[in-house]
């Protein structure tokens, strides 16, 4: 049975915590659906604890990987992963197109790298807590950060650089055609 | 052009549905449902007069205040001291009981019990 003060902490975590988890949960390769499922094991779990855990954002993040880890074997998930429609961040910031570039590139990236950023930027871990938590070294944490960041000002610059070029194809192909030869 | 993390961290990232946190923690609006509106609805007093209403016409809890539940009842005068012993049956002072409201309605919770020997005398 959940007592009030258990259910106060674990709701003001939930606050402040599940959408950076669901977050996570895109990086690991799970569809929005799966990830709210796994958000809903993992504090299934949490509300049977008899107290807060020490370290509450940490134990969050390794009981959030052990639950998708398992939640992700499935091969009709992952069909169904495929198939849905990627959306990883709120509508508003999506209308910007820049910004739906760089969610998609961040998409696109290595899952490794994908996680390291996510865990670094939204959810603010350090490179030491980050590797206690994937069992690699700081230093790896670190490596995957960098070259994630990498990648993505690649993908972003490969994309300007399309984007550059459609106004020029778009303009050749709006320009007046020919005049026909009389007769 | 603004640094990419810095651009990385503008983007919010998608919250989960409302669904989950009502089927973690219960909603708002599930607090009213039930018999528990009654509760939210009206201010104490009435609350407390409804509960007990209800409470009498169904036989059933309903939810009130907790001092609401416990209605003290004294004895009747005729049944308080009177004669020491009439024979075929004893009157004795009747200490004060609780009426109580339990699951299954109201109950005394201390009756009056029998001074020593007198059961045995009314057999």
């Amino acid at each position: 049975m959940n007592t009030d003060s258990q259910v106060g902490w674990a709701e003001r975590l939930y606050d402040t915590h599940a959408a950076q988890l669901v977050l996570y949960g895109r990086a690991l390769g799970l569809s929005h659906a799966e990830a709210e499922d796994v958000l809903h094991e993992t504090f299934r779990a949490l509300l049977a604890l008899e107290a807060e855990p020490e370290q509450p954002a940490h134990y969050l993040l390794r009981s959030f990987r052990n639950h998708a880890l398992n939640h992700r074997r499935g091969w009709w998930r992952r069909l169904a992963r495929e198939l849905e429609a990627v959306r990883w961040f709120e509508p508003p910031e999506l209308e910007d197109p820049a910004a739906q570039r760089l969610a998609d590139a961040l998409a696109g990236l290595p899952s490794e790298q994908r996680e390291v950023i996510v865990l670094k930027i939204w959810h603010r871990q350090t490179y030491a807590a980050i590797g206690r938590l994937l069992d690699i070294s700081p230093n790896t944490a670190a490596g995957r950060f960098r070259y994630g960041l990498a990648r993505l000002r690649r993908m972003l610059e490969e994309t300007r650089h399309e984007l550059d070029e459609t106004p020029d194809r778009a303009a050749a192909f709006a320009a007046p055609a020919p005049a026909l030869p009389p007769g | 052009m603004k640094p990419l993390i810095a651009r990385l961290r503008l983007l919010r990232p998608r919250p989960p549905s409302r669904r989950v946190k009502e089927r973690l923690f219960g909603s708002s609006a599930g607090r009213f449902a039930g018999t528990g509106w009654l509760q939210a609805a009206l201010p104490l007093g009435a609350t407390a007069v409804c509960s007990f209403v209800l409470a009498l016409w169904t036989g059933r809890d309903f939810p009130g205040p907790a001092d609401a539940r416990a209605v003290e009842i004294r004895p009747a005068a005729a049944a308080t001291p009177a004669a020491s012993d009439t024979g075929n049956h004893t009157v004795w002072n009747a200490a004060p009981a609780r009426l109580e409201w339990t699951n299954k309605g109201p109950s005394l919770s201390s009756m009056p019990s029998l001074p020593q020997g007198e059961t045995n005398r009314m057999r």
